[in-house]
């Protein structure tokens, strides 16, 4: 490890309350504590989190010798294209780029940035001495792509951050809407086609008529874009069950333990998820999950909640009732969702991450 | 399954094995080996429930499709024909609804007030602004129905123009087993994730799929056929296979049995449905078509259909070349059905030599078996 002094990271977006910005920060503190420098360099940065980095425009003002560079690789960004054109050694984290197919249609622009993306993403392939990735599903897709050589490397997440206290007067809220009875489904994430909402909406539709006529839908996330919004919100109100759904948009973090603390079961139908952060969120609050088991979903609950294979409305609504009325499934699922969690405690991802970037820095010595 | 009021949530518990357990004792030394036996008795005890439910009408054959259909009239660029229109239309009325109120909640002391100040300020300039997009919006709007009746018309006054073409092109399926069924099963099993039997008829083909520990539903176009079979307890939608195939996400079978309707498909067809299915079947995920010959066809076909369908059923081979154009490997093909040589050779004991040879010829002619089967495998992996 003598030749390198320094690993920098190149960032797209340094956002907070962002998984990849936490981890990407979570990242530069794991190599600083090990014994090198670290900085980060964004091409955007939200306005709390500016001091944390630098632009991309100010990696040349480091000497290049000793020095390697980190990318978090998730959409695509003129801050990959600065990443290829330097001559430092090469290392990729992917985090997984969604589908342009299921965004395309919604909202043009993004299908751009996600198309560019997965251009850039084989474009970087040979230039990379090794790739990371979050999962396996995700090392698989690198494979694709054309990198040589991958590794598994845990997102490195702080699993203590995601507790905490709960909004008051939203617990108070939910609490009266449950003395009127029903259950409640919950689902966070990005307001948009590949998180398929519209799928939780029609599995509301028939989850009432069969289960549980006053069962309520929350979904809390901001939206990307306009469209995809308005045609859930006309969905709902075509299918009667408009008074059910709560569209909640961007919340705070003690609003979302609130959403948590007051939900029944945790409902993810998206048909693509790289890693999915609010799986772990709902095994934190021992929110029991039923989810179907597209792209790394199923890495990320193992046997932490019910992974189906089709997400027909009339599957997803059995599988709900069965959570909700059966003490010993929740008790069950409650405790492998402790055992998940101890695996990605941040202590051993870090442990995990700290081992992958040392057998890179190693692998490419013996070259 | 039992059912329980709303909101009673604790008192139901039905495994016999382990013996239950109160909600409180989560965190009390479940092990790892108890909760994953609790998922497959969970995931057992759901595909139970969801066959309860089909076979006693709960869900009528073809809601799920219902659902599917109602939202696809809301996606842009999706549904057929003027629905496609009629939403983008619907979409411009609601966007030409402009909300003045311009939101003034703020995270910050103070905030909200000096938004509702500055709201208050520059109001009646937005609102000048706002009021001539709003009428201009709206005569595009306007423009836009006007349009979509138009093309109403239209399309009524094509209609009653167009010459009545018989329904029944080529009989489809037979109700029982085929043939194929025991090499389409063989060729399926260990195929991970479920998988598709277009237009399945009597569903003897899943059910035997089922059996094989394969999960396996159906598609027929007939509403009557597939509510017969849902009752039954399989799961089998009323709908076209390419409808189907666009609604499903990417990845999302193991394989697919396709028969009837896709053997005459046209060009566009043909190349809309493998196109899909290469996106919607996993890597390694297995493809069997059933056809009849084209030459079959020929003979089977009423003149009148023969002559005025757009499509006949394609060879064999370029089924094969098709296939492999779309990232699937043709590893079998097998004829079968009815073979008109067998049965001349059969008639035709103790003739003469000649009329041998003529028999010889004519068989040749004939070509042999009218079916085919062409089982793919997916070799490629785009997604």
């Amino acid at each position: 490890m003598s030749a390198v002094r320094r690993i920098d990271q190149v960032v797209p977006t340094l956002a907070s309350r962002d998984a990849i910005g936490g981890h990407t920060l979570q990242v530069r503190d794991l190599l600083r504590q090990m014994g090198l420098r670290s900085d980060v360099y964004y091409a955007n940065a939200s306005a709390d989190l500016l001091a944390e980095g630098r632009h991309i425009e100010q990696l040349d003002d480091v000497d290049p010798q000793g020095r390697w560079l980190l990318y978090q690789l998730s959409i695509g960004s003129p801050a990959a294209r600065a990443f290829a054109q330097r001559p430092e050694p090469k290392l990729v984290d992917y985090h997984n780029i969604t589908p342009v197919e299921l965004l395309d249609r919604w909202e043009p622009e993004v299908g751009d940035e996600l198309r560019l993306g997965r251009s850039q993403m084989r474009q970087l392939a040979p230039l990379t001495t090794l790739a990371m990735a979050d999962s396996a599903y995700n090392e698989g897709e690198l494979k694709c792509a054309g990198y040589g050589l991958t590794a598994v490397a845990p997102l490195l997440i702080d699993i203590k951050e995601l507790e905490g206290q709960a909004d008051r007067a939203l617990s108070a809220r939910f609490a009266s809407e449950r003395a009127q009875g029903g259950h409640d489904l919950l689902f966070v994430g990005k307001v948009a086609p590949h998180k398929a909402q519209h799928d939780l909406i029609k599995t509301l539709a028939l989850y009432r008529r069969l289960y549980d006529p006053l069962a309520r839908l929350r979904l809390v996330g901001g939206p990307i874009g306009d469209v995809y919004p308005w045609a859930l919100e006309r969905f709902a109100e075509l299918l009667g069950v408009r008074g059910a759904l709560e569209i909640s948009g961007s919340v705070s973090h003690a609003q979302l333990v609130a959403y948590y603390r007051a939900a029944d079961v945790f409902v993810c139908l998206s048909d693509h998820e790289g890693f999915c952060v609010p799986l772990v969120e709902a095994m934190v609050h021992r929110l029991p999950i039923v989810a179907y088991g597209t792209a790394a979903v199923p890495d990320t609950v193992g046997d932490a909640g019910i992974v189906l294979d089709s997400k027909e409305p009339s599957r997803v609504a059995a599988a709900i009732d069965l959570v909700v009325r059966d003490a010993n499934l929740r008790s069950a699922l409650s405790h492998e969702a402790g055992e998940r969690l101890s695996c990605m405690s941040l202590e051993r991802s870090r442990e995990r991450f700290a081992e992958v970037i040392r057998s890179a820095i190693a692998v490419r010595g013996a070259r | 399954m039992r059912r329980r009021p709303p909101g009673d949530i604790n008192c139901v518990v039905h495994f016999d094995d382990p013996p239950s357990a109160p909600v409180g004792a989560e965190r009390s030394g479940v092990n790892t080996g108890e909760g994953r036996r609790a998922l497959g008795r969970a995931l057992v005890e759901i595909d139970e429930e969801v066959a309860r439910q089909r076979a006693s009408g709960a869900v009528p054959a073809g809601f799920e499709n219902e659902l599917d259909r109602m939202f696809a009239e809301l996606t842009p660029h999706e549904g057929v024909g003027d629905q496609a229109l009629r939403r983008g239309v619907a979409l411009v009325e609601h966007s030409a609804a402009i909300d003045l109120q311009t939101p003034v909640a703020s995270r910050r002391p103070g905030g909200s007030f000096i938004k509702r100040v500055v709201r208050a300020a520059v109001g009646w300039y937005v609102r000048f602004f706002v009021s001539q997009f709003s009428r201009f919006a709206l005569a595009v709007a306007r423009a836009l129905n006007l349009v979509t009746e138009d093309l109403d018309r239209l399309h009524q006054e094509v209609s009653a123009l167009r010459p009545s073409i018989p329904g029944e092109i080529v009989v489809m399926q037979a109700p029982g087993e085929r043939w194929w069924s025991p090499l389409a099963l063989s060729a399926l099993s260990g195929v991970s994730g479920p998988v598709l039997h277009s237009e399945c008829g009597a569903g003897t083909l899943i059910r035997a799929l089922r059996v094989a520990g394969i999960d396996a539903y159906g598609l027929d176009p007939s509403a009557t056929s597939a509510g017969s079979v849902t009752s039954s307890g399989l799961d089998v939608r009323c709908e076209m296979v390419i409808d189907h195939l666009r609604s499903l996400p990417t990845g999302a079978l193991g394989g697919a049995v396709l028969e009837g309707s896709v053997q005459v498909l046209g060009p566009r067809g043909c190349t809309q449905l493998l196109s899909l299915l290469s996106s919607r079947i996993l890597h390694k995920g297995v493809l069997v078509i059933a056809s009849l010959t084209p030459e079959a066809w020929g003979r089977a076909a009423d003149p009148l259909v023969a002559d005025l369908a757009p499509a006949h059923p394609l060879h064999a081979e370029t089924w094969s070349y098709l296939l492999a154009r779309n990232g699937f490997v043709p590893i079998e093909v097998h004829r079968g059905g009815t073979d008109l040589r067998t049965q001349l050779q059969q008639s035709s004991t103790g003739a003469p030599r000649a009329n041998e040879a003529f028999l010889e010829v004519l068989g040749a002619l004939l070509s042999g078996p009218d079916e085919y089967l062409i089982i793919a495998v997916r070799e490629v992996d785009e997604r």
